[in-house]
């Protein structure tokens, strides 16, 4: 009941899952589906289901690290962030503490989908975890509720998703190649497997995504109280799984030619790399961007096949969208923050 | 789903096999007509054989448009579905060569004069042997790409004494005092024409090499 009283809260973070599903889906399935070799429904579909599966299956340790590593406070105080006094004479102190959580909450998932939004609008590629990261931190800086390890913990995470999707892009390419040349399957073997392998792959993706990424939808309603980690897996889950079905089919085709040119062979083994570099996280509760781990899985193929391939103006974008996020989402957060103060 | 996807390509490579026997006719029947052209004139059986050449064109035609349907409509990766396309091409145009040459003969009344008959009949043969390469080439691209290398030099070495006996024979007819320009210009067009088909061979040979070369992992 208190979830549909406050459903404007939960706007925000509804916002931020959309915008999540219909941009990162484009990594899982993009190669395929704007290559054709795999049709456009049945990438949408599976990708859905997957991320619901594997939101609500493994999202609940990376929503944990999310609410609870990066401040150090369950909730805010009243008299850290008295946001609506309007309601104090009227409800009693537990709901107005509850109320205030849910507030700062949706402050933090509008600044992250704001950031993201400039970002997108700046065509500069954008990871919706360092935006809801630096949303929190930047709302914690203002309340001086930083947790320095589990901060660390995460930024070591994000330096290490893009050479974890190259390792294993290394790792894939031989063992695969060396396999392919055994069997040495006809072109039409081939084509059927590939064809398979990318669904599969690409389905492992999906849940590593909604496993990995549900965390940065939903988890400040854990922290808020309003939520708990199992109601904010589905939730999440479902955001991300509507914007993949509502909105991703643009995204898809552009993002998966704008990456790299691929060949079957190699889109198969970028998204089986991201799909265990993700999973991999998922594992450690932490959660990391897909796009960054598909890029370091393409910049893998670029080193396989050599350096001539790598398109360095796309990696300097890269590079400027991943210090750049993050760092937007706090200002953001600061900002969103001062104008909630001035309210009061 | 693996075993249907390789169900659907079966048929594929059924209609594939059958273009191939098709294409064999074809220039079976050809060289029939180029023989009996150098031993009698053009007369009504000439014509049956010529008549015969433009069916299994025909033939060959509907194959081939059916087969791109297919390969269009089949769960083909793009990469494979472009050669594909590409190679059908190619090989459409052997029927077509045969087609045309044998229509030039017949509707020009286009006799080869006797100083190149034998060697236009070894140029049909060089021809015929150098489709035949390509048909196993095709094949083995097909299949596990094994032996692509050593049908393309052979097409390569084929085509090579195909060539050669082209220039010999065009060397002949201009030699030839005999025949006026307009003549040596005719019999040189039936020399190149049915010298094409080595070229043609080879075209094909190597669209697959760069196909092959394109899916090696």
């Amino acid at each position: 009941m208190f979830f549909f009283n406050n459903a404007i809260y939960y706007f925000g973070a509804f916002f931020l899952g959309w915008g999540l599903g219909a941009n990162d889906s484009a990594n899982v399935f993009g190669t395929a589906v704007s290559s054709q070799m795999v049709r456009y429904r049945i990438a949408v579909l599976c990708t859905a289901f997957f991320v619901i599966l594997g939101a609500v299956i493994q999202g609940t340790k990376g929503i944990e690290t999310i609410a609870f590593s990066l401040t150090e406070k369950a909730t805010p105080s009243i008299s850290s962030v008295s946001l609506s006094n309007s309601l104090e004479s009227n409800l009693d102190k537990k709901q107005i503490k509850k109320k205030l959580a849910l507030e700062k909450a949706m402050i933090i998932s509008f600044a992250a989908a704001f950031a993201v939004i400039i970002m997108t609008l700046l065509k500069l590629p954008v990871s919706t975890s360092q935006a809801i990261v630096g949303a929190i931190i930047g709302f914690g800086l203002m309340q001086s509720d930083i947790n320095i390890s589990g901060l660390e913990k995460i930024l070591l995470c994000w330096i290490g998703t893009p050479i974890g999707g190259m390792v294993f892009t290394y790792i894939f390419f031989y063992l695969f190649k060396a396999i392919f040349n055994l069997y040495k399957p006809s072109i039409f073997q081939f084509d059927a497997l590939i064809k398979i392998l990318l669904i599969i792959t690409g389905c492992c993706g999906a849940y590593a995504l909604g496993a990995n990424n549900v965390a940065n939808v939903t988890a400040v309603f854990v922290k808020a109280g309003t939520l708990s980690v199992n109601q904010a897996a589905w939730f999440g889950g479902f955001a991300i799984a509507f914007g993949v079905i509502s909105y991703s089919k643009p995204v898809m085709l552009t993002v998966g030619k704008g990456i790299a040119q691929l060949d079957s062979f190699t889109a198969f083994i970028t998204v089986l790399s991201l799909s265990v570099t993700v999973y991999i996280y998922a594992l450690i509760g932490v959660p990391v961007s897909t796009t960054q781990a598909i890029v370091g899985a393409v910049l893998g193929i670029g080193l396989i096949k050599g350096t001539q391939t790598i398109h360095f103006t796309t990696l300097k974008k890269i590079g400027i969208g991943w210090i750049s996020t993050p760092i937007l989402a706090a200002i953001m957060a600061v900002l969103a923050f001062f104008m909630s103060s001035f309210n009061t | 789903m693996f075993s249907l996807n390789l169900n659907k390509n079966k048929q594929l490579i059924k209609q594939l096999d059958d273009l191939f026997n098709i294409s064999e006719d074809i220039l079976t029947e050809f060289k029939k007509a180029i023989f009996y052209i150098s031993k009698n004139k053009i007369d009504s059986h000439f014509e049956v054989l010529v008549n015969k050449i433009s069916e299994l064109e025909n033939d060959a035609d509907e194959i081939i448009k059916y087969t791109k349907y297919k390969i269009i409509s089949q769960s083909l990766l793009p990469e494979t579905r472009e050669d594909l396309l590409e190679i059908l091409d190619a090989m459409d145009n052997i029927p077509d060569n045969c087609e045309s040459a044998a229509y030039m003969i017949n509707d020009q009344q286009l006799l080869p004069i006797d100083q190149i008959k034998e060697d236009l009949l070894e140029l049909v043969d060089v021809g015929i042997e150098c489709y035949k390469y390509t048909i196993l080439l095709v094949k083995d691209f097909l299949n596990k790409m094994n032996e692509l290398h050593i049908y393309e030099e052979k097409i390569d070495d084929t085509e090579h004494v195909g060539d050669k006996l082209e220039r010999k024979l065009i060397h002949k007819i201009f030699s030839d005092d005999s025949l006026s320009v307009g003549e040596k210009i005719l019999q040189k067009q039936l020399v190149k024409e049915i010298g094409e088909l080595c070229d043609i061979s080879q075209y094909i040979s190597k669209k697959i090499i760069t196909a092959s070369i394109k899916r090696k992992i």
